[in-house]
């Protein structure tokens, strides 16, 4: 490839010293430029925003949905076991009026729910 | 600088330590022959200026892009040629009208300090300012650069058979331009 210019048909000229100083300015828009760093944030920007997005959903989630499950979880804790007892008790003491009843059978029955259940 | 071969310069641009000096190697060997390469497609130094600036700063944001599937000097070519012909568009979508940029660009000629030439440069300037994007380019590469059809075909991705009638045909206009005008 040839690559000096054809002086004689340019008629263009240039500033003393153009390309010097086009070549310092071109390096001062390019290398000395901290593009690099601001590029970097540029492209971290997004991600930054969606995790921050992220953290305030989980935040008023939190905040909004905390006492809901805290009480549900006593009242369902606490209710359904008070009648489990109450009813265990009503059971065994059917079971032992059962096993009074002189019923050979019925009693053979109540003495084994009572072993089964281990009251 | 300025002496390293494009294989170093491509190896040392691809190398995130190196990059830099790449870069430097890169701007010392063809800011010159790019610049030239502009200035007679836009013809006015200030406007020459502005684009080698842009490209340089394109071709630093983008150097990791190039694929080394064209030659470097094909890619450089090829985004200083691109970025011209954007600021021509513009210019001309400013004028109004192609006539319109033609006539402010040779009056804005007429006055450059940076243009020496006489009525007649002057005027053959402006038929090839005149002629359509692909005509001139051709017209430019052959008449002030002396490259051969191979070597513009790589650089505007055109048959070799495509660019000789290309060149014809801006050869054409041009001497029918200057019959006209003498």
């Amino acid at each position: 490839m040839d690559t000096n210019q054809n002086i004689d048909k340019n008629k263009f000229k240039i500033p003393e010293n153009y390309f010097a100083e086009l070549e310092a300015n071109v390096i001062s828009k390019t290398i000395n430029t901290p593009s690099e760093n601001r590029s970097r944030l540029r492209i971290l920007r997004p991600y930054f925003a969606v995790a921050a997005s992220i953290c305030l959903l989980g935040l008023i989630w939190f905040l909004l949905a905390k006492p809901i499950p805290v009480n549900y979880t006593a009242e369902a804790k606490s209710e359904p076991t008070e009648q489990l007892a109450e009813l265990d008790a009503a059971l065994y003491e059917s079971l032992l009026t059962i096993g009074d009843s002189g019923d050979e059978t019925l009693e053979a029955i109540a003495d084994f729910l009572i072993e089964l259940e281990d009251f | 600088m300025g002496n390293q071969s494009d294989e170093e310069i491509i190896q040392a641009l691809v190398s995130r330590r190196q990059r830099d000096s790449g870069f430097r190697m890169l701007l010392s060997k063809y800011n010159e022959r790019l610049y030239w390469h502009v200035r007679k497609i836009v013809g006015i130094h200030e406007d020459a200026d502005d684009v080698i600036q842009n490209m340089w700063v394109k071709v630093y944001k983008n150097v990791d892009k190039f694929k080394g599937d064209s030659g470097l000097y094909t890619w450089l070519y090829r985004i200083a040629t691109n970025e011209s012909l954007s600021l021509i568009r513009k210019r001309k979508k400013h004028a109004g009208s192609d006539e319109a940029y033609l006539e402010d660009w040779c009056d804005h000629m007429k006055a450059d300090p940076y243009f020496d030439g006489e009525e007649a440069a002057l005027t053959l300037e402006r038929i090839v300012m005149s002629l359509p994007d692909k005509q001139k380019q051709v017209f430019l590469y052959k008449y002030y650069e002396n490259l051969s059809y191979d070597e513009i075909s790589k650089i505007m991705g055109t048959s070799v058979g495509g660019l000789k009638a290309q060149f014809h045909h801006a050869k054409n206009k041009i001497q029918l331009a200057l019959e006209k005008e003498y």
